[in-house]
């Protein structure tokens, strides 16, 4: 079983037992799978598919060589490139900060609608740590605003499982 | 009289220049074709809609008075043209006018558009700078100032006075006592010591947009600056997460893609101030320009008490200009004006577009700082 379907599975767990969304309406999971602490927010999910707000997923392992770090963050940010291209938009690196060891990508060019800019972000760190979202930029309120991605189940799995292959 | 005539002139095709570019004052700030046409002292102005002045004449052989069979009193007409055929042309067309400016010039057309004020100076201790200026005559002085015209005509006057000069056989020995030298006067003129630090943030997310539209307000800052302050310095400092001092050109062209830590531009700025510019002698202008993308807000923290604690105490001003990127506005400018909103040395200038630097220039020099 690969790691995106034991987190579906997980997903529809907590969506059944009572009580489990918070007041935001939203369900909080975290929870060590194969290795990996696995994080992700979402709103709701169905047998077609999941209204997501992040995913997060980190090796507990830490990478201690600071240059191995850095190199790993550029192999890295390489294969978000090739390989996230399912989401109707490409990912592009914007920032590579190796002195936090930090690399943040965006969907390039962000898709624009009326008064917003919309796109998905992930952010690396320590060569160990992958962090997805998506975000609004209303132009009139001069403000990013983190929101959800909908996403078929089978995007999902897709998904999560090369976020893990990022980290493992 | 026809000299002043044709100064009157001059002076009247300057104010109508001067009016065409108030005009498209807006269109020319946010368009960098002037920049590229700077100069020293001149700055060159493309004018498509302006006539430059000549001379001209009227069609010849065409029975004009005087010439022709008419009476007088008779209209003259034009006469028939002849049909022809046309063809379209395969030359280039005729180039845009061009006009020149002194910078000085393109400043008081800025201050006087967008109603600038003029600079008080802060309560500094003025520098004064010694000018000499050839203005004088005297008897004795170097050879290499020896003022021949004058000499000659000293000799003149002497020879016929004392009945030495032959109108038939004109010839002027200039003697000791004919010599005359030129002789300087030394000025003193009072100006007041001012420097403008520059920050530009270059990280990942500043793509060439965003430093265009910076490039294009600090000219026009600058243009500013330079004309109410004489002598005026300048320091450029570029940061992504870690910050250096850069020439001009540097400052413009450099491309990281580093994160965004602004605070090391505040530091590096400090640094440089407390070093070369003590605050009672100089007037202190600090510009940053940044997507506001600031990639924590630790550091936004900090960056709030170095701006209160110790860049703004010492500055005449601190501009920061927020600049959008692809990806819109970062939150640094609400921020500062969250929490140092009020503090009149602080100014916080929105520029989402080239269209928005005019506006934005108004907002940091509108306030006479």
């Amino acid at each position: 079983m690969s790691i995106s379907e034991k987190v579906l599975e997980e997903l529809r767990e907590l969506k059944k037992s009572p009580g489990a969304a918070r007041k935001d309406k939203f369900y909080y999971f975290h929870k060590a799978l194969d290795g990996l602490d696995v994080a992700v927010k979402f709103k709701d999910i169905d047998r077609y598919g999941i209204v997501v707000d992040y995913i997060s997923l980190a090796r507990t392992e830490p990478i201690l060589d600071v240059e191995a770090i850095n190199r790993r963050l550029e192999q890295q940010a390489e294969t978000v490139q090739k390989t996230i291209t399912y989401l109707l938009e490409d990912f592009m690196l914007i920032e590579m900060d190796k002195a936090s060891k930090r690399a943040q990508l965006r969907s390039y060019p962000p898709y624009e609608k009326e008064n917003s800019k919309f796109f998905y972000e992930i952010v690396l760190e320590e060569g160990t740590r992958v962090h997805f979202q998506r975000y609004e930029y209303n132009k009139e309120h001069r403000r990013y605003e983190k929101i959800t991605s909908q996403l078929t189940l089978e995007i999902f799995k897709r998904l999560v499982d090369d976020l893990a292959n990022l980290v493992k | 009289m026809p000299l002043m005539n044709m100064e009157n002139d001059y002076n009247r095709f300057r104010q109508i220049i001067k009016g065409k570019i108030k005009e498209n004052l807006r269109k020319y700030i946010s368009n960098g074709e002037m920049i590229g046409r700077k100069g020293k002292e001149l700055v060159s102005i493309p004018l498509p809609q302006i006539d430059i002045p000549r001379f001209r004449f009227g069609d010849n052989g065409q029975g004009g008075a005087g010439q022709g069979d008419g009476e007088p009193g008779e209209p003259l007409s034009q006469g028939d043209g002849e049909e022809g055929e046309g063809q379209a042309g395969n030359e280039p067309g005729a180039h845009v006018r061009e006009v020149e400016l002194t910078m000085d010039e393109l400043a008081e057309i800025l201050g006087e558009e967008l109603e600038l004020p003029n600079i008080e100076p802060r309560g500094k201790k003025e520098i004064v700078s010694h000018k000499d200026r050839y203005t004088g005559i005297r008897r004795v002085g170097p050879e290499s100032l020896r003022h021949h015209k004058r000499t000659f005509k000293e000799a003149l006057k002497r020879q016929i006075i004392s009945g030495q000069f032959n109108v038939e056989k004109p010839r002027i020995v200039p003697i000791r006592d004919d010599y005359r030298y030129r002789s300087w006067k030394t000025t003193t003129k009072p100006e007041s010591n001012a420097v403008i630090i520059y920050m530009m943030d270059v990280s990942g997310s500043m793509w060439e947009e965003q430093k265009e539209i910076v490039r294009l307000e600090t000219f026009w800052i600058d243009t500013w600056l330079h004309y109410q302050y004489k002598g005026l310095k300048t320091r450029y400092i570029v940061h992504d997460a870690r910050a250096y001092e850069v020439d001009r050109e540097t400052f413009f062209t450099l491309k990281e893609n580093g994160g965004t830590v602004i605070s090391t531009a505040y530091e590096l700025a400090l640094k440089i101030i407390e070093k070369d510019y003590p605050v009672d002698e100089w007037n202190i202008y600090a510009f940053h320009f940044s997507d506001g993308d600031n990639w924590s807000r630790d550091d936004n923290k900090y960056c709030l008490e170095l701006l209160r604690d110790h860049l703004l105490p010492r500055v005449n001003m601190f501009g920061y200009g927020q600049v959008e990127s692809t990806y819109g506005s970062g939150e640094f400018y609400d921020y500062l004006e969250e929490h140092l909103g009020d503090d009149d040395r602080l100014i916080l200038s929105q520029i989402p577009d080239k269209e928005a630097i005019y506006d934005s220039i108004k907002d940091f020099l509108g306030k006479g700082k």
